[in-house]
């Protein structure tokens, strides 16, 4: 994952999975969550027509993909 | 009979505005997914639900609301469904709580998509009340997303706020004042008017009553006949543009008054091992949430629900508790066991009521109790780093747990922006 902070809040860029890199074009809603003493920060984004659901765990610092949608 | 003063929205009189998303549930998830924009979207607790719990305005111009069940909204072909994301919802209300705070200090959170705003004390700042509705609009795109709209009722009061709101068309910004005031009551339908609930509206409707402003012409004796004492002096009140009773409790309590949990399966059950596993596990979630409000209870309730049956019971305690061993051997081993196993279930409840703060509870002189305490007490301090349930008893290690969800109408508030911040 590549992003740049802006005003203190980090924006996501483009990401890399399976060999792929995608460009992150907008970020369409950004929320967090805890479970328990974990924070998750949730970056939902469009990437060449496709929404992915990206999920940072600021304890581990790991990125993931949480979900990509499909419809059908 | 109250006549009513003069229009005074003045910058020193009473003026609150009520903050109502459109369709949140739907709406926040197609701000995600451009793909749902201007689409029917039904959302659906989890996949395989078949329950419909929100919709979006799309979807709600063909018919299909909260509660409308998948089989009847098979008439709409290109209906999406969609799981909640109940963790977006509550961070996006925690997000607009903020801004609302930025703008007065006075805000009361109603529920997961409500808010009161009391401009009372900072009208010199918003003397414009349409223009303070549309900034809050555009302030809430600006932080939730562009295809978040929101409905901004203006009025003296909560409950007249609410209704401006309420009927106005989606996305505008809508003023009850003393000289519409009259119009509103008479045109407003009781499904609009938050206070009155489909049972109360089935019986002014029996006495040929559709909206407030027709209860003038019911006398005090008249109401209190049909309605009783409690309800004759709501509608009254009501009737002439008061809040009722139930706005005085938003924000008041100090405390919850009980703790509770209810699921809903996805199937009838009636295998013992598996209510046993899922009362353990809504126990745990309620003693936990109990102790991390520093709280204690002595009422625990069981309801179990399947089949078009219903069974339920209690037990008062003599003293405090906010153990999950506790609490689950009188849930099981003595509430359950009453039961006569009469229908299979799909809906179970555990209550922890009569609440009050821990410290102000007698603590038990038994030794056993203390370890006890101390055990959960080192388990909640576990939790609080790793998340609910990374420790667990065995009996739940297999299957599925069932966590802590928000509900839409925020009945644990207290503990979501208090606690679980």
């Amino acid at each position: 994952m590549a992003g740049v902070f802006v005003q203190g809040s980090f924006r996501p860029k483009k990401f890399r999975w399976q060999g792929r890199v995608f460009p992150i074009e907008e970020i369409t809603l950004a929320a967090v969550a805890r479970d328990g003493g974990i924070l998750y920060q949730h970056f939902s984004v469009m990437s060449k027509g496709n929404l992915y659901r990206l999920r940072y765990n600021r304890d581990s610092q790991h990125w993931q993909l949480a979900e990509l949608w499909c419809e059908g | 009979m109250k006549t009513h003063t003069p229009d005074s929205h003045t910058p020193d009189s009473a003026c609150w505005a009520h903050v109502d998303i459109n369709s949140y549930f739907a709406t926040l998830l197609q701000q995600e997914n451009p793909a749902l924009r201007g689409r029917p979207v039904g959302i659906v607790k989890e996949a395989g639900r078949t329950c419909i719990i929100a919709a979006s305005k799309e979807a709600k111009a063909l018919g299909v609301g909260t509660g409308s069940r998948l089989a009847d909204a098979r008439h709409i072909p290109d209906l999406v469904l969609v799981p909640a994301q109940f963790d977006f919802y509550l961070d996006a209300t925690k997000r607009l709580k903020r801004l609302f705070e930025s703008l007065t200090p006075s805000v009361q959170i109603f529920s997961l998509d409500e808010a009161f705003i009391n401009l009372s004390h900072c009208r010199r700042l918003y003397p414009d009340l349409k223009e303070f509705g549309e900034l809050v609009q555009e302030k809430i795109k600006a932080e939730l997303g562009e295809w978040v709209t929101a409905n901004v009722g203006i009025s003296w009061n909560r409950f007249l706020a609410k209704m401006a709101g309420e009927t106005a068309p989606k996305g505008s910004v809508a003023q009850i004042t003393h000289s519409n005031l009259d119009e509103k009551l008479s045109t407003t339908s009781f499904g609009d008017v938050c206070g009155v609930g489909f049972r109360l509206e089935r019986r002014l409707a029996a006495l040929g009553v559709r909206n407030l402003y027709q209860l003038h012409l019911i006398t005090d004796q008249e109401l209190k006949h049909y309605f009783g004492p409690f309800w004759s002096v709501q509608l009254r009140r009501m009737s002439l543009g008061e809040e009722p009773d139930l706005f005085s409790h938003i924000d008041t309590n100090p405390h919850m008054k009980s703790v509770g949990r209810s699921i809903t399966g996805y199937r009838l059950c009636d295998d013992e091992a598996e209510i046993k596993r899922v009362l353990y596990n809504l126990v745990i979630e309620v003693t936990s949430k109990t102790r991390a409000m520093q709280l204690a209870g002595r009422q625990i309730s069981v309801y179990l629900h399947g089949e078009n049956q219903y069974w339920f019971d209690h037990v008062t305690l003599p003293s405090y508790t906010n153990q999950s061993k506790e609490m689950f051997e009188l849930v099981y081993n003595h509430l359950y066991q009453r039961w006569e196993r009469s229908f299979k279930v799909i809906k179970f409840g555990v209550r922890l009521g009569l609440i009050k703060p821990a410290t102000q509870t007698a603590r038990p002189l038994w030794a056993n109790w203390h370890r006890q305490q101390s055990l959960e007490q080192a388990v909640d301090r576990i939790s609080d780093k790793y998340g609910l349930f990374a420790v667990r008893p065995a009996s739940l290690l297999k299957g599925t747990l069932i966590r802590p969800e928000v509900t839409g109408f925020l009945g644990d508030k207290l503990y979501q922006f208090g606690v679980a911040k």
